[in-house]
């Protein structure tokens, strides 16, 4: 009975292509054993990010022109392209930097899960260059959320610009800010499958060698699993962070925030005195 | 425009005056703020500064520590140019309390952490001095029992005596009140008034922009009226409420007996001490209605 209902399963068409048992089951362990690869890339490239994106914030917000313009150019670029082309150009391009095959050999001795230092580096180099792009926007509007009196009043006690800055206004920021940032996050560790492209050995690269050789679709459906794994919980936490937030701002009751100077657009990043909603996946599709 | 504006700019100011402001001038873009403001104001005395909104008061108060640049003219600071370049102005301002509108309480510190910080970080107290002193403070204003609570924890007057207690921990030679009351509920104006008062009694300088004509005329050695971004008048108290010279303060006055005397018939029933609000603005009602 159960034999020739696993039968039918495997031979139908749509079951058989997407959910074969009997390569799920070869293609499980495998995959798993990539799933740090994908990890570590997502959590140490968006780790690097945040003190990057918080300086580029402030650069974006910098009273000097030539700062504001560059910071403003760099994060129009890397918003503005698709991911996979930066990781072909910068990817296959930082080996003809100059002085990059002095310290390829040392570097490439070294060895995590089977990906050498040069690897893992020019792969965190651009996962650091572009979330620490959208991660200055979140800080910058997450700063500019604080309301002006906060900082009127800190100065007046006598606080220097940086140390308002650090005991005033980024403790609130972070509390607004953290849901933007678990979904930031999401998004980074997403696109770490981006990586097939270069044939770093994650998650994704794994599951398409073994369909490959399978014929069969069945590897990236458990792919998609491993994500999930992830991603579902974290967005759960993310929504219930935003009610919270929400819960706590309309308890406070505290004075309105003035009126937003024009409506949001698509792309902006909005923040309203609750919660900070990015619509990055919506505009740039990547 | 009936009449030019009274301006003593050549009054003569007492240097040793811990505030002395002399042609003080403020433009927003087009937007002329402040034309030409003129008063100063001993040590251990306190201001009040009257007038409709939009007349520049606040917009005085906060050039006064620098959250506005004077387009031009001269703010003294003790012996300090306050308006110049070499001015060191977190130091300045750590000598100058200022308490706002809208508390702007820390949200994520508690009332001891609010009171602590500037203590801690521009004094650079150790933790056990600065919290002795943010201690003594809290229970000055009344709120040694709220010293664990969250900002959101607290009254409007309460928030707001947490902030003039802040203000008071950094020992300021003059506080600054920019409409310390106009947030908050009829109900708890008297508490935050009544701070005030003994901060005045214990012989603060301070600088009161307000709508409490009651209290400006109880407490203040000198009212300064502005209009239109200039001193339209300004005088003692009595010469102020009792003796206007212009029609428009006579006007601003009379517009603001007739709003006072609607909030105190709201106000809910007295307990002790709010009987004293009452009769104090209740007595300035009935000489401000015989002056007119």
């Amino acid at each position: 009975m159960l034999h020739s209902f696993i039968h039918w399963w495997e031979t139908f068409p749509i079951t058989g292509i997407f959910f074969n048992f009997h390569i799920i089951g070869q293609a499980f362990f495998p995959i798993l054993k990539r799933l740090p690869v994908s990890l570590l890339l997502g959590v140490i490239g968006f780790g690097l990010g945040i003190p990057g994106g918080l300086i580029v914030s402030f650069m974006k917000m910098s009273k000097i022109k030539p700062v504001r313009w560059i910071t403003t150019l760099y994060i129009d670029v890397v918003r503005g392209t698709p991911m996979i082309l930066q990781i072909l150009i910068l990817y296959f391009g930082i080996p003809f930097v100059p002085g990059y095959d002095a310290i390829k050999l040392p570097l490439q001795r070294i060895v995590f899960f089977e990906i050498d230092l040069t690897v893992w580096l020019r792969a965190l180099f651009i996962i650091f260059i572009n979330t620490a792009a959208y991660q200055a926007e979140i800080f910058r509007a997450g700063i500019q959320s604080i309301p002006k009196g906060q900082s009127e009043a800190a100065r007046s006690l006598g606080l220097s610009k940086w140390q308002t800055m650090g005991f005033v206004i980024l403790p609130q920021t972070v509390r607004r800010i953290l849901p933007t940032m678990l979904s930031e996050f999401i998004l980074v560790y997403k696109d770490t499958s981006l990586f097939v492209v270069a044939s770093i050995m994650e998650m994704t690269l794994q599951a398409n060698i073994i369909r490959g050789a399978t014929f069969n679709q069945s590897p990236l459906v458990v792919t998609a699993f491993f994500y999930l794994l992830i991603t579902i919980p974290l967005g759960r936490i993310v929504a219930r962070m935003e009610n919270k937030l929400a819960e706590q701002d309309s308890g406070e009751g505290g004075p309105t925030p003035p009126p937003r100077k024009r409506p949001p657009r698509l792309g902006d990043t909005v923040i309203d005195s609750a919660h900070v909603v990015t619509h990055r996946e919506n505009v740039l599709n990547r | 425009m009936e009449d030019v504006a009274y301006t003593p700019a050549d009054v003569a100011m007492p240097a040793d005056a811990i505030i002395r402001i002399k042609n003080l001038k403020k433009v927003f873009g087009d937007n002329v703020v402040l034309h030409d403001v003129n008063f100063y104001c001993p040590k251990g005395h306190v201001v009040s500064v009257l007038g409709p909104s939009g007349s520049g008061k606040s917009t005085m108060l906060r050039c006064i520590n620098l959250l506005e640049q004077p387009t031009s003219g001269e703010i003294w600071f003790e012996d300090q140019l306050v308006n110049s370049k070499e001015t060191d102005v977190d130091q300045l301002r750590s000598k100058i309390g200022m308490v706002f509108q809208q508390f702007n309480l820390f949200p994520h510190l508690t009332a001891l952490g609010n009171v602590e910080l500037a203590l801690r970080k521009v004094r650079k107290l150790d933790e056990k001095e600065a919290e002795q002193i943010a201690l003594d403070q809290l229970e000055k204003v009344g709120l040694s029992d709220r010293a664990d609570f969250l900002p959101s924890q607290l009254s409007g007057g309460q928030a707001q005596r947490v902030a003039i207690a802040r203000a008071l921990a950094m020992e300021p030679h003059v506080m600054l009140f920019d409409e310390a009351t106009s947030a908050l509920d009829p109900s708890l104006v008297r508490d935050v008034l009544d701070v005030m008062r003994d901060l005045a009694k214990s012989g603060m300088t301070m600088i009161v922009v307000t709508h409490e004509m009651a209290f400006a005329r109880d407490v203040s050695d000198h009212v300064v009226f502005m209009d239109g971004g200039v001193v339209y008048e300004q005088g003692t108290p009595e010469r102020i409420f009792d003796h206007p010279e212009r029609e428009r303060t006579r006007e601003f006055l009379q517009g603001m007996i007739d709003i006072t005397g609607g909030a105190d018939a709201d106000a809910p029933a007295a307990d002790d001490g709010y009987e004293e609000y009452m009769t104090s603005s209740a007595r300035f009602q009935r000489k401000g209605a015989g002056m007119i």
